[in-house]
């Protein structure tokens, strides 16, 4: 394991475009996350949410909501350490450096263990940057909070980090089948825009079970009920992350892990 | 097995190894056997098999059936520990540097303190272990492979093509790295489709083609399996008429200028022929003799079997 993880490091450490790539998403990351609260509210119609200017007065930043809000805006940018991932393991098909690592000794099952490893780094770095900068968000929006409300709507957390570790997996299993990062990223891409045009045709429930949107459930669209009255008054509930949602993209993010590795071990290493 | 002796030690059995593709049989139901300290050449023209027989050696190819042994146990680990290969082509991560790389190769085969200087200086590569790997002459990625298969203290080292697209200094230069760790004990496995280079540095050979398996043996047995004696007198009928059912004489066939070619048998010392002839008194006025060469057998080889 230690061995894997130093192994990994020093092949994705070594060039530059790890560290430019992981800089431009964390910094993205946070920007956004951290300038979100004095954007505009535009082109609102209700009269409770015309007297708000920016979403940081709407209650972007409020706890326990916070988590909510960032870990929404936050996964926008999982398309970045996707590519990062993509780049690095379809590079390795290229340069037979695979192949290589397997010849000196890696198994397959270590070898693709130690890109699980990378996916997980990717998964938890970005969970801590957005504990880290919600954090500090809500500590100077909230002055008054206790530590346990801090802790209140964290499940989204978890719900952030399945959902880029879902994604992390599709994307390895396409690299496992298409092997150069072009096709594989084209072939994401399709198979989004199909799976959404299904979801559409077959309509709900049936659309939750296809294996991309419960992790896209996971975490709902959080402006509508930013605006809602309720929320103003302080009576609605805070909003739970759907178990259910939770345990299929758990499902579906083993299936696609494990798949990946079937086809790699069932093909020639070439 | 001419070499198959007890107190030989074998470092890789072979047995019935076989890779088919969806219509190509690339490799057909191989059975070798690698003693311990030889220099094993793997000769065949393109598209032979050599490298798909080496890929299932080092567990990249899955054989379609068939099994083989690494020092008698299936590839694992230890075995993978104590042998240094490349396969095809160098294949390293571009944009890392050599040193880099063979950092990499180390952790991989869990060195401990791997000398990395000392080989990079053996290949001739110290003063550019850190330009990057990309930046490297196609003579300096072979020799960057070379040191990576190195870098573990290997008991077995596996070359497919090694002196492929050098120039002649880089070759001569790759055979004497070559020829060095072979002077080490090391056991060296080596493909190649240039029969000099095998003659040149092969103690062993087995011959492929079209993933059947045409010759197996010691470089001697090959290049002296038969030599070719071309032989004149002034009576050719009577000299055919003597030498038909010779035991030495394996073939005779008539050429345009008035002579015959004899195939002798291995080994056979082209004064018994004369003298035999010369008892008969019949004097000969024309004789060549030659030994083959590994291409002629080669070839010869590839004619025959076809
Ligand atoms: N992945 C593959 N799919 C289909 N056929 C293949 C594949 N790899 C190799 N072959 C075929 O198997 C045969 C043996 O190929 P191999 O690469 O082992 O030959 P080789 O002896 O190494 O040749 P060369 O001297 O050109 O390197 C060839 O006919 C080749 O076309
Ligand atoms: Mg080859």
């Amino acid at each position: 394991m230690k061995k894997l993880i130093i192994i990994e490091w020093k092949k994705i450490s070594g060039h530059r475009f790890f560290w430019i790539g992981t800089g431009l998403y964390l910094f993205c990351m946070i920007l956004l996350i951290t300038k979100f609260g004095s954007l505009k509210v535009t082109g609102n119609q209700n009269e409770a949410v015309a007297a708000f200017k920016t979403f940081g007065e709407a209650g972007f930043y409020k706890l326990p909501y916070i988590w909510h809000n960032i870990t929404y805006i936050g996964a926008f940018f999982k398309y970045i350490p996707a590519f990062i991932i993509i780049f690095f393991f379809a590079s390795e098909f290229q340069n037979k450096t695979m192949r290589q690592n397997i010849i000196d000794g890696l198994s397959i099952g270590q070898y693709y263990s130690s890109k699980i490893l990378g996916i997980l780094f990717f998964t938890f770095l970005s969970i801590l940057v957005i504990v880290f900068t919600g954090f500090i968000a809500a500590s100077t929006h909230n002055p008054q909070a206790g530590i346990a409300d801090y802790f209140k709507g964290m499940d989204y957390l978890l719900a952030f980090g399945m959902e880029l570790l879902f994604f992390f997996c599709l994307c390895v299993f396409a690299n496992v089948l298409f092997r150069k990062s072009a096709i594989t990223i084209v072939i994401i891409v399709v198979y989004l825009v199909i799976e959404s045009i299904t979801s559409l045709i077959i309509g709900k429930p049936y659309s939750d079970y296809l294996p991309s949107r419960p992790s896209s459930l996971l975490i709902t669209q959080p402006f509508t009920r930013m605006f809602q009255v309720e929320n103003f008054l302080g009576l609605e509930s805070v909003e739970r992350v759907p178990l259910r949602f939770l345990l299929l993209s758990l499902l579906y993010t083993t299936a696609f892990a494990f798949g990946g590795y079937f086809f790699l071990k069932k093909r020639d290493v070439t | 097995m001419p070499f198959g002796l007890l107190t030989v030690e074998e470092i890789v059995r072979i047995n019935q190894l076989t890779k088919q593709y969806s219509s190509i049989t690339a490799v057909n139901g191989l059975n070798l056997s690698i003693p311990k300290g030889s220099v094993y050449g793997i000769l065949g023209p393109n598209g032979s098999g050599k490298t798909t027989t080496l890929g299932m050696l080092l567990g990249v190819i899955r054989p379609s059936s068939g099994y083989f042994t690494w020092f008698g146990k299936t590839l694992n680990f230890s075995a993978k520990k104590k042998v240094g290969a490349l396969l095809e082509t160098p294949n390293f991560y571009p944009y890392l540097s050599g040193r880099k790389n063979l950092e990499i190769v180390s952790s991989i085969k869990e060195i401990e303190k791997p000398d990395i200087d000392g080989i990079l200086k053996h290949v001739n590569l110290y003063q550019r272990a850190v330009s990057k790997f990309k930046t490297y002459s196609l003579g300096m990625k072979q020799r960057l492979a070379i040191a990576s298969a190195m870098i573990a203290n290997p008991e077995v080292m596996v070359l497919d093509e090694p002196t492929n697209g050098l120039d002649p200094e880089g070759i001569a230069e790759v055979r004497a790295i070559i020829r060095n760790i072979a002077a080490q004990g090391i056991t060296v496995i080596m493909a190649s489709h240039l029969l000099d280079e095998i003659e040149k540095v092969c103690s062993h050979v087995a011959v492929l083609r079209e993933g059947n398996l045409l010759f197996d043996g010691t470089v001697d047995q090959l290049t002296g399996r038969e030599g070719t004696i071309e032989i004149g007198a002034q009576n050719i009928a009577l000299l055919k008429d003597v030498l038909q059912g010779h035991p030495l004489v394996e073939k005779i066939s008539d050429n345009t200028n008035g002579t015959l070619t004899l195939v002798l048998r291995k080994n056979t010392d082209a004064s018994e022929i004369t003298r035999f002839l010369a008892e008969k008194s019949i004097y000969v006025n024309h004789l060549v003799f030659r030994k083959n060469s590994l291409e002629s057998q080669f070839l010869n080889l590839i004619k025959n079997e076809a």
